[in-house]
């Protein structure tokens, strides 16, 4: 089944293309969204890796898992501006935080869950937001993280393991405030 | 499905250590939506579980597209102004020759119609001197007859 999709990839016209990633797109926009905590650059960030992958489209066949590919870049892409842009992202940081601290309470349970979350995360480094997101929010594999963060399937359990401590303390600490 | 707390616990442990799989981490995620009496040394948990539900509704306009297209209109853009500066740049360049050959022309016409009258000067003149050599005559008859 998976080398029939990969032979036709070789192939691909544009409808096939967008066919071919239409599930991938979402998780793209959301862990772009996670790390930029803007909507207009995770937007532009799809955007981008949407037309490297179209112009890639005929090496994607050499590729056996082309979701984890697109993750792959999508991380990549969002880290480089995290890098080039840092201070610029800790101020965006600090007008979430605050946005959704006063929304909280006038939000139902499920949105009260989701802020804390965000809040939560929003103070932890990128990489392991990122992680967060691939896991628990993606629900990747751990073969499948591995391949996107480039690490081996033991370090994606130590690491994530990390993560989650982390963000249960996050999560503990916030709501004691 | 009600799993027992007891066994719960035994996979929150796991799941804080990474060894979960996704399957345990569904019956996690399950006992923590459906339940609403949750241990208070629980409840972390459990908003956890909600906040990863609700992180995943966040959806995306599919992308279309466009930005190839939008490209190809700057592109074409582009294009067209560079028609319009060689064309504004030409009639300049055009223009000023008009202008130049115009000067010229007006010259020429200017220098035409002194020529005529130049030449009907001189023709009048020589007209009038022809017929100075009368004057000639007047003096050989006044001669002859004064002798």
């Amino acid at each position: 089944m998976l080398v029939m999709i990969l032979k036709s990839a070789a192939t691909m016209n544009e409808s096939q293309f967008l066919n071919h990633f239409k599930n991938a797109q979402p998780k793209m926009y959301r862990l772009a969204k996670r790390l930029l905590k803007s909507d207009d650059l995770a937007q532009d960030a799809v955007q981008e890796v949407m037309l490297k992958l179209w112009m890639k489209k005929d090496q994607l066949s050499g590729i056996n898992n082309s979701e984890a590919y697109a993750m792959t870049m999508i991380k990549n892409y969002a880290y480089d501006i995290l890098k080039s842009k840092r201070h610029n992202h800790l101020e965006l940081v600090q007008e979430r935080v605050s946005d959704s601290e006063e929304n909280a309470e006038e939000k139902l349970e499920k949105k009260q869950s989701l802020a804390l979350l965000e809040k939560a995360l929003d103070q932890m480094s990128y990489k392991d937001k990122t992680i967060i997101q691939l896991r628990e929010i993606e629900r990747f594999e751990f073969d499948q993280i591995a391949e996107i963060l480039e690490m081996t399937p033991v370090n994606v359990r130590v690491s994530l393991s990390r993560a989650r401590k982390k963000l249960h303390e996050k999560m503990k600490i916030i709501l004691a405030q | 499905m009600k799993m027992k707390e007891d066994d719960i616990r035994e996979l929150l442990k796991l799941y804080d250590l990474g060894e979960t799989t996704i399957e345990q981490e569904e019956t996690l995620r399950d006992f923590f939506l459906e339940n609403t009496d949750i241990p208070e040394d629980l409840e972390i948990y459990q908003q956890m579980f909600v906040g990863f539900q609700e992180a995943k509704k966040e959806d995306y306009d599919e992308f279309k597209f466009e930005k190839p297209k939008s490209k190809k209109l700057t592109h074409q853009f582009y294009k067209l102004a560079a028609v319009l500066i060689v064309l504004i740049a030409s009639s300049f360049y055009l223009n000023s020759h008009y202008q130049d050959y115009k000067q010229k022309e007006e010259a020429r016409l200017v220098f035409k119609q002194t020529k005529e009258v130049l030449d009907k000067l001189s023709f009048e003149m020589n007209k009038a001197s022809s017929n100075l050599k009368y004057i000639n005559k007047l003096e050989e008859t006044k001669k002859r007859l004064i002798q």
